[in-house]
């Protein structure tokens, strides 16, 4: 599956501005972002739900037509809410749904619902977990290629987000099928996926292993320096190539969030600044410094290569 | 596609399945409702009429009900985001919905209109493509306005009302929405009868409304990708509740702030043997050009009438007159709205100028006013001046009237209280000799307050038209003629009819000639009772006559508490009095059921008097 330059706008705001995007067979994928981000329009373009304004869909080795469904019967769609007929059974509506799917399997779809645990009764008695269960044998009764989730657990209670993590994670070590989903719940990510994109505004900001996003950012605290030694810290910086992701300053302390840490860089510094404190930031906080930085980080690559602008050290008033 | 459209149909049919069963049950009560009117109308020619009455009801109840269900719930619940995710084109989904509505209310009326015709006498293949394609032609208008409106979500009361008012101000001005597309194809003068004529340009009509409603309603859910539909699918936020409601008392305050009527102009007769009057808005058309000197009477006596109504009564407007004669039927009148003008018809064989004057007259008062002329304590007033003042008549005419009203005096006592109720008094005396009798009193005020005194009694009552709100009910048409005389005059009702009788005293003697030759005849109602059943009788007698004569045994059921009789609720059955007989007894058998109430009267002929006179006249309960 490939997205180039895929650009939307709702009317004068611009949703998705040039995201690029490309996956291999049996490859989990995330999105990350903030919410209006733009990662359900990335998937409902993907869907073919939403039709881009410019840009290219490629799914299963063919550039997608607009207005081709044929694509999208080779695709399990998860979305973030279950709009489901209430009056329908689990399976009245495997019945309905299977009939706009040329390999829908109804003993898979039966055996599914049996071990996703969910009841025979009428979908509008049913709890939000148990939905968006019946939403998963829904999407893999066609045995689908592609695996389109958008959030499937946002506003689920942590056991039933727990559960449908297990299942999809169970799934994803298959390797059968290419797993493409979005959230913006950091650990749901981390258990799953083996790549991740992080899209804000509209844009794709990093795209790699989550590992390597933990690994280039460092927290560092030191007695807050006078305006000579803040000057000579700024040059030092600039000289490692190190951005400032985020910087604060408390209680006598000054705390910078950095960024395209590498080993190197981090003992050159410390030898530099001997009273200097590194921490290792979680996930979350790395994910948060970043997108709240607003660095355009594209591609690994080019982080590898520090092609980035952080923001500027502020001097101390 | 196509596959995909009969999976959508199966869905809607098991969602719907308990609503399409009770519009079914409900098309049925409507239909039965409508068969049992037209077997008991009386006057319904044709049972085609039953399709026509029940599917204007059912169509549109329908279309607004399977819109709510079938369009609206779906995006308001956003099930149709779960449609859109399957792999399906979009605009898929919207046409499943409407062919499905098209499909069923289309199987149910045309199903209703085959059945019906099949049950019609005569329905040749013509005719009953002529009555599917209206049906259908309807089906399809209702349903995607309704599915139109329904893609609107929280708007579509606003816009449903919109529309409504916006028919209503445009038949207000004038513009006549009931030969428009869509209310011409049912309509109640057409669908039944027309079988030759494919009713084109209503077709073409509904086309354009039809196209028009489907470009809206299945444009929307297509615009943006289905985001505009979906957020008019979300409930108004209290904001514009407010607004809606401001939108829809600004629209009630135009329907009430806005002139109530609109007039028509008058039509006018086309082709040969129309007689215009040049001076005053009259025309006469007389059929056979042997009428013509009758017609050019009856041209003269009218323009003398509608120029009187101006110079008289002063009103500055009068209606349009359009007369028809013919060789055969009786007498039709056509009333339309204030400024309409009136048509009739009639036949010359007996109609005189001077009736036709009081016939036009006396709608022409009900027309100025409104109804106001009409009201039951005007009543008398209104078609007694109306027969006085209309046609020329002299003295000798005038006397025609005294005389049946010494006849009636002779069995029926005159007093205060039966002269001031006009129902009451044409019961017992006959509608045609009450107003006999009402033109004597008319000429009586004239006698003594003078003709300027009874004009403006006439202007007050006659042509001032009726406000038609509480206060006009309350007060304006409750002056009645005894109120009204006694605040122009200053008389009494009692003094006044008190004067009436010397009058009548005073016609006796002058007319006691031709009321002595007149024979006296007498008859007697009662009831029999059988044991088959109850019969109406009438024992008749008097002078043999010379030669047979049709007297005419008139009932009908009575309406409950004490109602006055409708006049189109009383049968005729002939009552011949054979030459020679000097009495006889009729017979009503078996109408009446114990314990019902009936009117019964006997109106015989008499030589020299123009009009029925009416012998007896009961209330009878049956026992």
């Amino acid at each position: 599956m490939a997205l180039r330059g895929v650009e939307k706008s709702y009317g004068a705001v611009p949703v998705l501005r040039g995201v690029e995007l490309e996956l291999d067979r049996g490859e989990v994928y995330a999105f990350l972002g903030r919410n209006g981000a733009g990662k359900s329009t990335t998937l409902r373009v993907v869907m073919g739900i939403t039709r881009p304004d410019a840009g290219e869909l490629w799914l299963f080795g063919e550039r997608v037509a607009p207005g081709d469904t044929r694509p999208r019967r080779r695709i399990g769609y998860v979305a973030q809410e279950q709009h489901f007929y209430g009056w329908m059974t689990p399976e009245s509506l495997g019945d309905f749904v299977g009939a706009f799917y040329p390999t829908w399997k109804r003993p898979e779809y039966e055996r599914l619902l049996r071990s996703l645990d969910v009841p025979s009764r009428k979908v509008s008695t049913l709890s939000g977990g148990t939905r968006v269960k019946l939403a998963l044998a829904l999407a893999l009764a066609h045995d689908p290629e592609l695996l389109v989730f958008d959030e499937p657990t946002a506003g689920l209670d942590p056991v039933a987000r727990h559960e449908f993590v297990e299942i999809v994670r169970d799934l994803a070590t298959e390797g059968r099928r290419t797993l493409l989903f979005s959230s913006h719940l950091i650990d749901e990510v981390e258990r799953i996926s083996t790549r991740v994109g992080i899209l804000e505004q509209g844009q794709v900001r990093y795209q790699g292993e989550l590992g390597k996003l933990r690994e280039r950012s460092r927290r560092l605290r030191l007695p807050a320096p006078d305006a000579e030694q803040f000057v000579e810290l700024q040059r030092q910086l600039a000289r490692l190539e190190l951005q400032v992701l985020a910087q604060h300053q408390a209680k006598g302390e000054l705390e910078l969030t950095l960024w395209s840490v590498q080993p190197a860089k981090l003992a050159a510094l410390s030898e530099l600044l001997p009273a200097a404190r590194f921490e290792l930031l979680s996930l979350e906080e790395s994910f948060v410094a970043l997108v709240r930085s607003g660095l355009a980080l594209t591609m690994s690559a080019a982080l590898d290569a520090g092609v980035v602008h952080g923001m500027p050290v502020v001097a101390p008033a | 596609m196509i596959v995909h459209q009969l999976r959508l149909w199966q869905k809607e049919l098991r969602q719907q399945r308990w609503s399409l069963l009770v519009a079914a049950l409900f098309l049925a009560l409507l239909g039965l409702i409508a068969w049992h009117a037209y077997e008991t109308s009386g006057t319904a020619t044709t049972r085609m009429t039953v399709i026509s009455e029940t599917l204007g009801v059912f169509v549109p109840l329908f279309a607004l009900t399977q819109a709510h269900y079938s369009v609206v719930r779906e995006y308001r619940q956003q099930t149709q985001l779960f449609v859109e995710a399957l792999p399906l084109r979009r605009w898929e989904f919207p046409l499943a919905k409407l062919s499905w509505g098209l499909l069923t209310q289309g199987m149910l009326a045309g199903g209703l209109c085959l059945w019906v015709t099949q049950l019609a006498d005569d329905t040749p293949a013509r005719f009953l493509a002529i009555t599917c394609t209206r049906t259908l032609a309807f089906v399809a208008v209702c349903w995607s306005v309704a599915f139109a409106l329904a893609m609107l979500g929280r708007l579509r009361w606003l816009a449903g009302v919109t529309l409504w008012v916006g028919c209503y101000l445009l038949s207000k001005r004038g513009v006549e929405l009931g030969r428009f597309g869509p209310f011409a194809l049912l309509d109640k003068l057409s669908f039944p009868f027309e079988r030759e004529s494919f009713p084109v340009r209503a077709l073409l009509q509904s086309g354009a409304v039809t196209a028009a409603a489907l470009l809206l309603g299945l444009g929307l859910p297509l615009l943006h990708e289905g985001s505009v539909t979906e957020r008019l699918a979300r409930p108004a936020s209290a904001g514009e509740k407010t607004g809606f409601w401001a939108v829809l008392l600004a629209q009630g305050a135009l329907v009430y702030l806005l002139p109530r009527e609109q007039r028509r102009e008058p039509f006018s007769f086309t082709g040969a043997g129309v007689l215009a009057s040049e001076q005053r808005n009259v025309q006469v058309r007389c059929e056979d050009a042997a009428f013509e000197p009758k017609a050019r009477e009856v041209l003269a006596e009218l323009e003398q009438l509608s120029s009187r109504l101006t110079t008289e009564l002063h009103v500055a407007e009068p209606p349009a007159l359009r007369v028809t004669l013919r060789h055969t039927g009786g007498i039709r009148v056509v009333s339309g709205q204030p400024g309409e003008g009136l048509l009739l018809e009639l036949n010359l064989q007996w109609a005189t100028p001077a009736l036709v004057a009081f016939l036009a007259a006396g709608h022409s008062f009900n027309q100025l006013s409104a109804g106001r002329a009409s009201f039951e304590p005007n009543r008398w007033f209104s078609n007694g001046f109306a027969r006085y003042w209309a046609p020329t008549n002299d003295r000798a005419a005038i006397d025609q009237y005294w005389l049946d009203a010494l006849l009636v005096r002779r069995r029926v006592p005159f007093d205060e209280q039966l002269l001031s109720q006009w129902e009451r008094l044409a019961e017992l005396a006959g509608e045609d000799v009450a107003t006999s009798i009402a033109l004597t009193l008319v000429e009586v005020v004239e006698q003594r307050f003078g003709r300027e005194q009874l004009l403006q009694l006439a202007r007050a009552l006659l042509v001032r038209p009726t406000i038609r709100n509480g206060f006009d009910w309350l007060v304006a048409e409750r002056a009645d003629f005894p109120a009204a005389l006694e605040r122009a005059t200053g008389e009494s009702w009692a003094a006044f009819i008190a004067a009436y009788q010397l009058q009548l005293d005073a016609a006796a003697v002058r007319l006691a000639q031709p009321l002595a030759a007149l024979p006296t005849l007498s008859a007697t109602l009662g009831v029999e009772h059988t044991e088959v059943g109850s019969n109406l009788v009438a024992d008749l007698s008097g002078l043999a006559p010379d030669s047979a004569r049709e007297c005419l045994f008139r009932h009908a059921p009575l309406p409950p508490y004490d109602l006055a009789v409708p006049s189109d609720t009383v049968q005729d059955a002939s009552l011949p009095w054979s030459a020679g007989v000097a009495s006889f007894t009729g017979r009503v058998r078996g109408r009446y059921q114990s314990g019902q109430r009936a009117f019964a009267a006997i109106d015989c002929p008499l030589p020299g008097l123009a009009r029925y006179l009416r012998l007896d006249a009961r209330r009878l309960d049956i026992p």
